[in-house]
């Protein structure tokens, strides 16, 4: 027997294994096709009481705006509709740009072309392919100065230069297994990684020091939706503080949320403290989906995590590992968005399809939706929130410039520059291109985005006329970022 | 906008109860390994018969309702893929048992259905798990069989090497 036979016959052996799924009722799926329908129908008479809702309600902050422009207060509290609640946003304190080294500058981009396995193609700021990388059965993350790519197999880490796609270094797991999630410090100097072992690792990029430690979990975890038995803690996730010098994971989904904070230094990988949701008076919201955005505030003291599931935004102090509040945004299918978290930690942006939400830290007031705005005669709609505009981090649908002054929301009319906080627009990038994905290089001179996963464009920052790159075959059209940008 | 009359109407003109009866398990099936998700199987093979049933003028030659059904099946399950890959989601890392006694797909496969392409993990279950020819899936995802010949060996390669990597059964 050939190999191409012998492979063939392994093929249909591992595929070919009978697979049972619990089969609807035909007349249960029909009911579904006509329902369907009928949810529509609601919906669209919703839709239409909703937009009746959305112009009266613009049309009293039409007024309010005239009115402060009328007669504008020295302060940045204004009325807000209610009459008897005052809100205010913070203008935006912008942050230094400190990814200028020329790696920074290189946009990856998921490739799975038809014939070839998954991988990343990066793209210069000349709209040169620099390299691609083989991803296969890996998951890549990228470091905060840009510099590096990660891949994370099962049983090694290994590190490429973002700059032209060679490899750095490899480090093993310890101990091997599937990853859960990941997370580079700040700094640069560590990746943290959670495997289904139930083990935190943390690795010294520098040294290759490697330190592990026991992750606690609920062995008892319910998972909804799934049946049959688990093993190590599920979903789980991890982040740093900003200094890198803790590292928070939480554990969640089908048991009670267990938060722990843990100590990293090159002495030591060491727990701190832990709280489970139900244990010693502490409660904790619950995630009731997998998935989890984390981010430490850049004062170091409160965890925010947004919820892909409900949409809910999460305030935990991490001295006490209580909750302070539970902000539930009303996010529609928040599956595909990515909190919006501004780098000066004042504002936290959430995008839901058309329209934006906001979410001030300090007060956890919550404004909004109101639609995203896409021409340059519009006015920003939270512009009666302060007296003139100007916002910061990820989401891999609208960027945010390293600054932090400027959000980039792609559509089928090129890319919209959008003032923080008021959202006024004060540019279009590519006017006319049907654009996907954003992505914004280090030093934010430099606009990628992608078109239907055949093309990228790379458009200077300042206006003029993009570089079209064709992509080889089909790209998934997605960015490989930081959490930085 | 479609209006539930037209469903209901044009399902009367296929045997579609005895389509869902012949070809609903092996779609969920076929689904389940594709998208590694029992859950999500079970919405597109709905949508499969649902979209089917709407669409069902383009069907004309009523003999290859398995082949257009798959054809159906595949479409929205690759367009799925390819959004989920956007929300980048954490994995799962435990081992699915079914309550049947029957194995669910094994982790191993799941991981190594990961590690290729869309459209060649539907190309390697088609033809592997399903019976269909080289020629059966070109004309079924609109490629020439070259493709599909390319698309299949490179994805055995590269799904055997993951399958091992996982330590799958032999």
């Amino acid at each position: 027997m050939s190999d191409e036979q012998h492979d063939d016959e392994r093929m249909r052996r591992i595929l070919g294994r009978p697979a049972s799924v619990a089969v609807p009722p035909f007349d249960a799926m029909a009911r579904r096709s006509v329902g369907g329908s009928g949810r529509r129908s609601i919906a669209m008479a919703a839709a239409t009481i909703l937009v009746a809702m959305a112009a009266l309600f613009a049309g009293r902050e039409l007024y309010i705006f005239r009115q402060e422009q009328l007669a504008p207060t020295s302060g940045v509290a204004v009325p807000s509709a209610s009459a008897t609640r005052k809100v205010t946003l913070p203008q935006p304190v912008p942050q230094p740009i400190t990814r200028t080294s020329p790696a920074a500058q290189i946009a990856w981009i998921g490739s799975s072309t038809q014939d070839q396995a998954p991988g990343a193609i990066g793209v210069d700021p000349t709209g040169r392919i620099i390299a691609r990388l083989d991803l296969s059965g890996v998951r890549p993350y990228r470091s905060p100065d840009g510099t590096l790519m990660a891949v994370v197999a099962n049983d090694i880490v290994a590190t490429y230069s973002a700059l032209d796609g060679t490899k750095q270094r490899t480090y093993p797991r310890q101990p091997t297994g599937q990853l859960i999630d990941a997370a580079f410090s700040p700094d640069g100097k560590w990746i943290a990684l959670i495997g289904s072992q139930a083990f935190v690792q943390v690795i010294d990029l520098r040294s290759g020091l490697s330190q592990t430690t026991p992750l606690g979990y609920d062995p008892k975890a319910a998972t909804p939706g799934m049946t049959g038995t688990f093993t190590g803690p599920i979903w789980s996730t991890i982040v740093f503080s900003p200094d890198s010098t803790r590292a928070y994971t939480i554990v969640d989904w089908g048991g009670p949320l267990r938060l722990t904070t843990f100590s990293v230094s090159p002495t030591g990988l060491v727990q701190t403290a832990t709280a489970v949701s139900g244990q010693d008076g502490k409660r904790f919201p619950t995630c009731g989906g997998p998935g989890l955005a984390p981010r430490v505030l850049p004062n170091g003291t409160t965890l925010v995590a947004y919820c892909h599931f409900d949409g809910n935004l999460w305030f935990i102090d991490l001295a006490s590992l209580t909750t302070i509040a539970d902000v539930q945004t009303g996010q529609t299918n928040p599956f595909e968005l990515s909190p919006i978290f501004t780098p000066d930690g004042q504002l936290i942006y959430l995008r839901g399809g058309s329209s934006m939400r906001v979410v001030d830290v300090s007060t956890r007031a919550l404004v909004g939706p109101v639609a995203i705005p896409r021409k340059l005669e519009d006015p920003g709609p939270f512009s009666w929130l302060f007296t003139q505009a100007s916002a910061g981090y990820i989401a891999s649908t609208i960027p945010i410039s390293p600054e932090g002054t400027k959000l980039y929301v792609s559509g089928s009319e090129g890319i919209t520059v959008l003032r923080v906080p008021d959202l006024k627009p004060i540019a279009t990038l590519a006017p006319g291109v049907s654009l996907d994905e954003v992505w914004i290089s280090g030093d934010g001179k430099t606009v990628y985005a992608t078109s239907l996963g055949k093309a990228v464009y790379v458009i200077p920052e300042g206006g003029g006329a993009p570089i079209v790159v064709p992509l080889p075959g089909r790209s998934d059209g997605y960015f490989y970022a930081s959490e930085h940008g | 906008m479609r209006d539930d009359s037209t469903t209901a109407d044009r399902a009367d003109r296929l045997p579609w109860r005895d389509l869902y009866g012949a070809h609903a398990a092996e779609l969920v099936a076929y689904l389940w390994k594709l998208t590694r998700d029992r859950e999500v199987a079970t919405d597109l093979m709905q949508d499969t018969f649902i979209a089917g049933m709407r669409d069902e003028a383009a069907l004309r030659e009523p003999a290859k309702a398995r082949a257009w059904l798959y054809r159906i099946a595949t479409r929205l399950a690759i367009k799925r893929l390819r959004r989920a890959r956007l929300i980048a989601f954490l994995p799962f890392a435990g081992t699915e048992r079914s309550t049947d006694g029957i194995p669910d797909v094994e982790l191993a496969v799941r991981e190594a259905m990961s590690a290729i392409s869309a459209d060649q993990a539907a190309a390697l279950l088609l033809h592997y798990a399903h019976g269909f020819t080289r020629a059966e899936i070109a004309e079924l995802v609109g490629r020439s069989e070259e493709t599909v010949k390319s698309r299949i060996a490179r994805g055995r390669r590269a799904f055997l090497a993951a399958y091992d990597r996982q330590g799958g059964q032999q």
